[in-house]
């Protein structure tokens, strides 16, 4: 094509021959190796060494991280404004507790079918599906700001129905969920498997790492494919993706479904690992602590997720776990929630003024910096440059 | 001289094929503004047809339309045998229309290999649990279709911009990938909005370039919405006037300039009775 | 026939206050495309000063209420120069979430203040005033809402018809960058409606204090109940605000005094979920709310 040769002559708008900044995180194959050997090599010690305490803040981290996973699907890849993800991570934990639960050994007990952990957990993230799949449609009609409402507005029709339908939520008073078990071991007691003991904390704590490590793939493998090509052009133009041949409809809805699919699988091992959740738990302020954890950690980003789950959900557990601050709220003085409440709250405002990539957005940044610092100086073009939301993946 | 002045279906030049779009009385309104009135036309196959016309005569309008995003009060749209009207907005990719856009910066974050690969989408397979799973099938999918993206950024001489994003390219590489972008999809109709917008001479020259090696090398038919009369003039096998959302005129390059009514809704009335010539176009982008 | 007079003209006076949030949201947006999240937790703000003014300071109560207007305005301003001005371009989300999270650290400020004991309102009468018509109670609160949200709609007609700020907020409403092109000075604006929108608010939550006699996180999710309103009504239209917020209000009054009568079939609490169902049928219909304007996307 003759094209070719009358483009590259023009220097004035083609940048030289320059290394293209790619757009992981770690560039080459050898430092993501690393990576990843160091992250399963901390993972390994933290599980032999931890105590049972640091595993309570660990294990309830790694399940945040799944809902704040399911929520950036949702908004952050695909621009649909939720605030409604504490509602389907409800709708998991219930179906949990009503398929995994004990049977009623009293006409007030809740329901329960005591079937296998196998089974109730799967389930959980069924069934949350579904719930996605009948609000997806909404999303079609309503844009922006009315979205959001409707989303808000789940959080209190959940809350109305969790409260009335005792048979399953408790009501009022909340119910205990199933736990865990691999045949007979149950994992809220140390077992033994194949001649080695593990606590409790140690068994969840595996549970929790492959659930994540299993979403975290899954999530990130959509995203460099076409399906999540399509949900990051439905966030940035809806029709002009419309032009390009995306089905906005089967996009929308599989968003929807994908995110409400790891919303209630985190709701339901939430539950289990709380053991007793009363129906006020899943409220507006939930869906907002999560709706900060991926502004934070990062917007439309694996990793992004997992560190934004880490400060807005692990930081106050470690706080607490130091005596740093008095837990209960309205003492007159500063509780750990409160002041972790403040922070997000700052923190939201500051990364959004001045890095709306969130931290894994600073750590783009950052590189793109070196990158410049390092190369030649008669080289044109410019590094890459995160704007809005960024589209890159993990 | 087959026709000078406004076609409504009527009086055709003979095709030699059928044509592979056929707009017949089309009219476009919304809140009480008619933004497209009767307009009828044809494009024949491997054609370079270009659409012209003061700002606001309807130019976009007319691509909503093909591309559907408008559904017009009133006429028929047809292509490739088929009608068009009946089709949504999304379906029209699949059908091989394909779009640049006016405005740029839709998609900032995107780099310019994925942007390529959205365009490509109504050629790809995998949904989202093939997607998740990805080592099944979509990673050949993946390469297979990254190879060829990359080839056709090579074409354009954009393949050292390839994981750019594309918010952080100069204004005609932007231009120029949206067009790659198009490109991706195999299209059989390209329609290309005001291609050097905001450009120099020499990328100008550039991007004509690109235009004719499409229409020559990969015998695309395009339309060709631009105000850059040299270029229009130039490179198209013929071209359609509109004013205030009418056809004025229809006809080669040549019969275009000589028209009075296209003069007179350029440069007004005083110019109009004299059926003054443009100057002719410049030889060497001819093939 | 009595008892349902009466709820609905307490919940006309709920959708007063509702209107008045909803008005405040809505100029805010006309004005500067910004989606204010914070707007319910400025009322609960306003309303814990004007209450410390009048229990700590002993101050007279209107003085309070004045100055308590004063300082939300004041934060309102400081939001919008130091924040606000700086996110103008940025995407609907991005904008919604940072008012979430102004309004996070609003609420959190004075829970943190006034702990989570419900501070009493400062109303200069009690809930057994009001007039008796026929055997129906018409409180006094509910009286003065209505009637101070009447004065504030008429003075606020008026000052977006007659005045030359009005006329520039309204000018600024229908085309920004043409407002700019005739010499209006968009900062102006943009102050002046997030100070009317601070004030509207203040007046709002002092009355709704002084309904629900209390002030504390409950007062905060009260004011939540303002969103659907302001969504049925349409998120532009001013008028679409009072509207949405009269029907909120007396969805919920109705439901809430009737719903002992569906106790059986509908368990408890229906009242706080069935203004969310009123706007979900209206959106059903109406996207864009009774009174709102699609948004056009640029390709």
């Amino acid at each position: 094509m003759s094209a070719s040769s009358k483009a590259s002559a023009t220097s004035t708008t083609t940048p030289a021959a320059t290394p293209a900044p790619p757009s992981r995180l770690l560039r080459s194959r050898a430092s993501r190796w690393i990576a990843t050997i160091l992250i399963v090599a901390v993972l390994l010690i933290f599980f032999s060494v931890g105590n049972d305490d640091w595993f309570t803040i660990v294990n309830y981290t790694l399940i945040a991280a799944i809902a704040a996973l399911a929520l950036n699907v949702l908004s952050g890849y695909t621009g649909q404004i939720s605030l409604g993800i504490a509602f389907f991570m409800a709708i998991g934990a219930y179906t949990a507790a009503f398929f995994g639960g004990a049977m009623p050994s009293s006409p007030l007990d809740p329901l329960g079918l005591a079937l296998p952990f196998i089974i109730w957990l799967p389930a959980a993230g069924i069934v949350a599906a579904l719930a996605g799949a009948l609000i997806g449609p909404s999303a079609l009609r309503l844009k922006g700001f009315y979205l959001g409402i409707v989303s808000l507005s789940l959080i209190f029709i959940g809350q109305y129905l969790f409260l009335n339908v005792r048979g399953i939520t408790g009501g009022p008073q909340g119910r205990t969920f199933p736990v865990p078990a691999l045949g007979g071991a149950t994992f809220d007691q140390q077992n033994s498997y194949f001649g080695l003991a593990l606590t409790s904390g140690q068994q969840y704590f595996l549970l929790n790492v492959i659930v994540l490590a299993l979403a975290a793939f899954f999530v990130y493998n959509v995203m460099r494919s076409r399906a999540g090509r399509a949900f990051q052009a439905v966030r940035d133009n809806e029709t002009g993706a419309k032009i390009m041949g995306v089905n906005l409809f089967e996009a929308k809805m599989g968003a929807f479904i994908l995110s409400s699919f790891l919303a209630g699988i985190a709701g339901a091992l939430y539950a289990s690992y709380s053991r007793y959740v009363a129906p006020d738990y899943w409220d507006l302020t939930l869906s907002i602590q999560f709706v900060a954890a991926i502004i934070i950690g990062g917007v439309a980003s694996v990793w992004g997720s997992i560190l934004g789950a880490a400060f807005v959900f692990g930081l106050p557990l470690v706080i607490d776990h130091f005596n740093w601050l008095p837990v209960a709220s309205g003492a007159g003085g500063i509780s750990s929630a409160d002041l972790n409440a403040i922070l997000y709250g700052l923190l939201i405002v500051v990364f959004l003024l001045f890095e709306p990539g969130g931290v894994i957005g600073l750590v783009r940044r950052s590189q793109a910096l070196t990158r410049r610092f390092s190369a030649r100086k008669d080289e044109g073009g410019e590094s890459a440059e995160i704007t809005d939301l960024p589209a890159d993946q993990a | 001289m087959s026709e000078s002045n406004v076609s409504n279906g009527v009086n055709r030049p003979e095709p030699t094929r059928a044509p592979l779009l056929s707009v017949a009385d089309v009219s476009v309104r919304f809140e009480g503004v008619k933004a497209l009135s009767d307009v009828s036309f044809q494009v024949q196959p491997g054609e370079l047809f270009a659409v012209i016309g003061p700002n606001g005569a309807g130019k976009t309008s007319l691509f909503n339309v093909i591309s559907r995003v408008y559904q017009p009060v009133a006429g028929s749209v047809t292509y490739d045998g088929r009608d068009l009207l009946r089709l949504k907005t999304y379906q029209v990719a699949r059908n091989g229309i394909a779009r640049t856009f006016q405005s740029l910066g839709q998609f900032p974050t995107m780099t310019v290999m994925d942007y390529l690969l959205l365009g490509r989408h109504t050629r790809m397979r995998s949904g989202i649990i093939r997607g998740g799973l990805y080592f099944f099938q979509t990673r050949a999918e993946e390469k297979r279709n990254r190879a060829y993206c990359l080839h056709l950024l090579e074409l354009i001489g954009l393949q050292h911009v390839s994981n750019y994003p594309l918010g952080s390219l100069p204004y005609g590489l932007q231009k120029r990938a949206d067009i790659a972008r198009a490109l991706a999809l195999e299209p059989k109709l390209l329609l290309l909005d005001e291609p050097v917008a905001g450009m120099g001479l020499e990328e100008t020259e550039d991007i004509a370039a690109v235009i004719l090696d499409i229409k020559e090398q990969l015998g695309v038919t395009q339309i060709l919405v631009e105000h850059d009369m040299a270029l229009v003039m130039g490179i198209a096998d013929r071209v359609l006037v509109l004013d205030f959302g009418r056809v004025i005129a229809q006809g080669t390059p040549a019969e275009v300039q000589a028209n009075p009514d296209v003069i007179k809704a350029y440069l007004g009335e005083e110019f109009g009775g004299a059926a003054t010539a443009m100057s002719a176009p410049t030889e060497e982008h001819r093939s | 026939m009595a008892y349902f007079i009466q709820i609905a003209f307490a919940g006309i006076a709920l959708g007063c206050i509702y209107a008045l949030i909803g008005m405040g949201f809505s100029i805010i947006y006309k004005a500067s495309e910004v989606i204010n999240f914070a707007q319910g937790e400025i009322l609960l703000v306003g309303a814990y000063i004007v209450s410390s003014l009048v229990f700590d300071w002993h101050l007279n109560f209107i003085l309070a209420v004045a100055l308590g207007v004063v300082v939300t305005v004041l934060i309102g301003l400081l939001f919008e120069r130091l924040v606000l001005r700086r996110m103008i371009g940025r995407p609907v989300f991005s904008i919604l979430m940072i008012t979430i999270g102004l309004d996070t650290i609003l609420r959190t400020a004075v829970i943190v203040k006034a702990g989570s004991n419900p501070l009493s309102p400062p109303s200069p009468y009690t809930i057994t005033d009001g007039f008796n018509i026929a055997g129906v109670h018409f409180g006094a609160n509910d009286i003065l809402t209505i009637l101070v949200t009447v004065v504030l709609c008429a003075l606020l007609y008026y000052f977006f018809q007659y005045t030359r700020n009005g006329l520039a907020m309204r000018a600024t409403a229908l085309d920004q960058e043409a407002a700019l092109a005739v010499g209006i000075n968009i900062r102006t604006v943009y102050a002046l409606a997030w100070g009317i929108a601070a004030a509207v608010a203040t007046i709002g939550g002092v009355f709704l204090a002084m309904g629900t006699f209390s002030i504390g996180i409950t007062l905060g999710s009260a004011a939540l109940l303002a969103f659907p309103a302001i969504i049925l009504g349409g998120v532009d239209s001013i008028a679409g605000a009072v509207v949405g917020g009269i029907i909120i209000g007396l969805v919920q009054d109705l439901t809430a005094g009737y719903e002992s009568h569906v106790a059986n079939v509908l368990g408890a609490g229906i009242h706080q979920i069935t203004p969310y169902l009123v706007m979900i049928l209206v959106l059903l219909i109406r996207p864009y709310g009774l009174f709102g304007t699609r948004k056009v996307e640029r390709i």
